[in-house]
C-alpha cells in the first residue's frame, strides 16, 4: 500500500474530463510501457505539471523536468535567436547543460510538441543528444502540428489518464516549423522504430524506439 | 543536477532589499527570532523564525522550529521536524531538508521533505526533489528530477489466535484437595 493510490488504468467516463481533453493512441502506447516496467527514468521536456508528475510518479518512476522552450530562450542570446545562427560550440554547450545525464541512462522522453518551435539545427542536435542519453528500446514521444496550419505557440500538455490528454495553447507565440510525415521519418531515421498516429486534429503523434 | 542559467543570474542580481510594503515593517522588526505565526492566538501557534528580506546569511541553518525566508540564504537547511518557507523575496542556495517545504521565491539545491513540497505559481526551483508528496503549480519554473517517497503502511497484523486458558485444576473454585486417607 502506499500514501497515494496508483492509478488503475481505467479511465474515467467522458463526462469527468476536462474541456480540451482528447484520446491520444500514442499516450496508451507509452502507457502500455511505463506500466510494464518499474522505477524508470522519465524526461518531461514540456515544463513539469501536476497530472504528469502524478501519472508518472504514481507509477513508481522518476521524472525530470524542464522546459525546453525556456531552457533554450534564456540560453542563447536574442542576437543569435534573431539571426538563427548557432555555432556548432554554443550549440553543445547548451546540449551540455540542458540534457546533464549519462549516456543511456533514461528510458522515456516527453518531448511533446517544442521540437517544432525550436530551429531546425537545434532541434536536431536535441533529437541527436537525446538519443544518446536514452537506453535502448526506450520510447520518445513527440507531436508534430499539421504543416500550414500549425499553432503560433507549444502547448501545455497534461497527462489526464493512460489515453487522455489535455493540450493548451501557450499564451507566446512562436515560429513553428512545418514536419511533413517524410520529414519526420528523416528526423527519426536513428531510431528503431517509429510509430506514427494522426489524431483527428492532423497532430502528428511519434512514438520512437530508440 | 542543477545547473546555473541565465535566468539563474537575473534572480541573483535582484536587489537584496526591494522596498517592503506597510505589512511587512511588524515582521521586519524582528527579523531572526521567533514570533508566533498566529498573532494575537498565541495558544494555537507554533514558533516561526523569519530570515528578513534584507538579510544574507552564510552557512547551514539547523533546528526544530518552523522558518520563513525572505532574505538570501547561501548554504544548507536542516529542518527534520519543521516546516520552511521560501517567500516571494527569499531566495536559498543550498540543499534543504525539511518536513514541509513551500516555495513562494526561488531555490537553487536539492530538496528533501518527509511530507510536502510545494512550488508556487511563479516560483523557481532548480534542483532535485525528494517528498512524500509534491506539487508543482502551474507557471512555477522547476527543473530537476521528481521522486516521491513512498511510505508503506505497516501491513496488517495476522489475527492473534484466540487466547485459550485451560483452567487449572487447583484453581477451580470447586476443586478441593483429595484427602486420601492412606
Amino acid at each position: 500500500m502506499t500514501s497515494r493510490p496508483l492509478p488503475t488504468g481505467a479511465n474515467p467516463p467522458p463526462s469527468d474530463l476536462p474541456p480540451g481533453a482528447r484520446r491520444s493512441h500514442a499516450l496508451e502506447n507509452l502507457s502500455g510501457y511505463l506500466r510494464a516496467h518499474q522505477g524508470l527514468q522519465v524526461l518531461d521536456f514540456g515544463g513539469i505539471n501536476q497530472p504528469n508528475l502524478e501519472f508518472v510518479t504514481g507509477l513508481g518512476h522518476r521524472i525530470y523536468g524542464e522546459n525546453l522552450m525556456l531552457a533554450y530562450d534564456y540560453f542563447f542570446s536574442q542576437q543569435e535567436v534573431a539571426s538563427r545562427q548557432f555555432a556548432p560550440e554554443r550549440i553543445e554547450q547548451f546540449l551540455d547543460r540542458t540534457f546533464d545525464f549519462e549516456d543511456q541512462s533514461c528510458d522515456a522522453a516527453l518531448i511533446w510538441d517544442t521540437l517544432q518551435f525550436l530551429p531546425p539545427n537545434i532541434a536536431q542536435a536535441v533529437l541527436g543528444r537525446l538519443y544518446r542519453v536514452l537506453a535502448p528500446d526506450s520510447l520518445l514521444m513527440a507531436f508534430f502540428h499539421p504543416e500550414n496550419s500549425g499553432p503560433a505557440a507549444p502547448h501545455v500538455c497534461r497527462i489526464l489518464d493512460n489515453r487522455n490528454l489535455q493540450l493548451t495553447p501557450r499564451p507566446h507565440a512562436r515560429t513553428i516549423v512545418p514536419f511533413s510525415t517524410r520529414s519526420i521519418e528523416k528526423f527519426f531515421q536513428q531510431f528503431k522504430s517509429v510509430k506514427f498516429f494522426l489524431t483527428r486534429e492532423n497532430l502528428q503523434e511519434v512514438i520512437a524506439r530508440r | 543536477m542543477w545547473n546555473r542559467s541565465k535566468k539563474d543570474d537575473e534572480a541573483s542580481s535582484r536587489p537584496a532589499t526591494p522596498a517592503p510594503s506597510s505589512s511587512d515593517y511588524g515582521r521586519e522588526a524582528i527579523p531572526t527570532s521567533s514570533y508566533a505565526a498566529r498573532q494575537g492566538d498565541f495558544s494555537a501557534t507554533r514558533a516561526v523564525a523569519t530570515i528578513g528580506k534584507s538579510l544574507i546569511i552564510k552557512g547551514l541553518i539547523r533546528g526544530q522550529e518552523d522558518l520563513v525566508i525572505d532574505g538570501r540564504l547561501e548554504g544548507d537547511v536542516d529542518l527534520p521536524e519543521n516546516r520552511l518557507t521560501v517567500g516571494v523575496t527569499g531566495h536559498v542556495q543550498g540543499a534543504v531538508r525539511a518536513r514541509e517545504i513551500v516555495v513562494l521565491g526561488s531555490i537553487q539545491g536539492n530538496l528533501e521533505a518527509s511530507e510536502r513540497v510545494e512550488i508556487k505559481k511563479n516560483a523557481k526551483v532548480i534542483g532535485d526533489l525528494k517528498a512524500q508528496r509534491p506539487v508543482i503549480e502551474d507557471e512555477a519554473y522547476f527543473k530537476g528530477n521528481v521522486e516521491t517517497i513512498r511510505i508503506d503502511k505497516p501491513a496488517p497484523k495476522p489475527a492473534a489466535p484466540p487466547i485459550v486458558v485451560e483452567p487449572q485444576a487447583s484453581l477451580l473454585p470447586d476443586s478441593k484437595p483429595e484427602n486420601r486417607k492412606g
